[in-house]
């Protein structure tokens, strides 16, 4: 821990107004990008996770909105820590689901009934269903490219990907969203 | 080129809009993300409409505007010191030290934490220790400890946020002063700093809060001038 009462005016006024300069430049951050975050998330996890992947953004922007040198929008490199945290949260989730089916298979059977099934599924939106089941890779670039409307170039660059491994992964993530929505169609009509 | 198929196109247009976050559920999400930066959200987050949400653009106006004003503080900053301490001031718009190279110093024990006991502003939430920030300086009690008081920090503080505020930059103002008043509460320009803090208070719309303040500071000649800013008395 470190006292600031030896350093000299300049350095320790720096410190100060360097603090309250940080301080409101993430309320602006916040206020500009909250609403994006929310809407990516809420696409790139399941709804449970939303609130703490949230969370978890807001904090690593706090952590490293010094180290934002411009080089891309604002926007775009808080959406680039969102797709990471997304990731983070689905990985964790996964392992702690495997662990739990595995506990579950021993100590008791799941007791969901179709009726309830029925009404889960009912409740989580169709475009919520069809990019819950697609590859995660394949998510996130659906998403950025044709729900948030990035740029590929842009979406390249965030996910730091060559342009050509871009491109290659939309056409097999626009395939996969095309096919999971028909699949979902087909189950839909049937009776 | 793969295209989306028709149907893929209607769902995304059915329901993506449905994933838009509401300013009331932005100002929800902040309680706990300012909660564990240790201090609480300010009162702009949800009851104002986002600025640059829907567009795919950068920074908004006002960030470019805060950032602007950032530089014209530390312009600021740099010709104040100029004019009080020539040798000191290697030149007037270098940027400040990065913080990491300034030399650490132990805190003396007998040194008590001021502002956790005498600021009316002291509520600095303990920041969780996952969260890696740069150590904020400690307030100093220049009357407990025999600690010289620092007239010259203090005038430095002040003196920049009164160019915040004069610049139109309330709320950088209002930050600066609730830090003058965090660290220095019995400082030699207390009375200047809170008085500055309910002008910043007042242009921020805050005038309850500005009035309340107002109240519990002793009559003076300002008060009469203050009143007006902040919109007349109830």
């Amino acid at each position: 821990m470190t006292i600031s009462r030896d350093l000299p005016p300049l350095e320790l006024h720096a410190l100060h107004a360097r603090e309250a300069t940080e301080e409101i430049r993430f309320d602006e951050v916040y206020q500009e990008t909250a609403p994006v975050v929310v809407r990516t998330l809420r696409r790139l996890v399941p709804t449970h996770l939303v609130e703490d992947a949230f969370q978890d953004v807001f904090l690593t922007v706090a952590r490293r909105l010094e180290d934002f040198e411009s080089r891309s929008t604002l926007k775009t490199w808080v959406i680039g820590i969102a797709v990471r945290v997304a990731s983070d949260h689905r990985r964790t989730a996964r392992r702690a689901e495997r662990r739990l089916s595995a506990l579950g298979r021993e100590v008791a059977p799941r007791t969901v009934t179709p009726e309830q099934q029925a009404v889960r599924a009912d409740q989580v939106r169709l475009l919520h269903r069809v990019l819950e089941e697609m590859r995660d890779e394949h998510r996130e670039v659906l998403v950025l490219v044709e729900l948030e409307q990035m740029a590929a170039s842009e979406v390249a660059k965030l996910l730091v990907l060559n342009p050509n491994t871009l491109y290659s992964r939309l056409r097999a993530a626009r395939a996969e969203f095309n096919g999971i929505v028909v699949r979902f169609r087909q189950g839909e009509a049937e009776p | 080129m793969t295209r989306l198929s028709k149907e893929a196109l209607e769902l995304i247009a059915r329901e993506s809009s449905l994933d838009d976050a509401t300013p009331e559920e932005v100002a929800r999400l902040a309680g706990p993300v300012y909660a564990a930066l240790g201090r609480a959200p300010p009162v702009e987050i949800g009851s104002h409409p986002l600025p640059g949400v829907a567009g795919t653009s950068g920074m908004s106006a006002i960030a470019k505007g805060m950032l602007v004003g950032f530089l014209t503080m530390g312009i600021g900053v740099g010709g104040y010191l100029a004019s009080q301490r020539n040798a000191r001031v290697p030149a007037p718009q270098s940027p400040p030290p990065p913080v990491h190279s300034l030399p650490p110093h132990p805190i003396v024990a007998a040194n008590p934490p001021l502002a956790l006991s005498a600021g009316p502003v002291a509520s600095a939430v303990p920041r969780p220790a996952a969260h890696k920030r740069r150590p904020v300086p400690k307030p100093q009690d220049s009357s407990s400890a025999g600690i010289p008081s620092a007239p010259q920090e203090e005038a430095l503080l002040v003196a920049t946020a009164g160019a915040q505020l004069r610049a139109g930059n309330a709320a950088q103002a209002l930050v600066l002063y609730e830090r003058h008043l965090k660290l220095y509460p019995r400082g030699l320009l207390r009375h200047e700093s809170t008085i500055g803090r309910i002008r910043a208070l007042c242009r921020l719309g805050r005038s309850e809060e500005g009035r309340a303040a107002l109240q519990r500071l002793p009559k003076s000649s300002n008060h009469a001038d203050l009143e007006r800013a902040c919109g007349g008395s109830r």
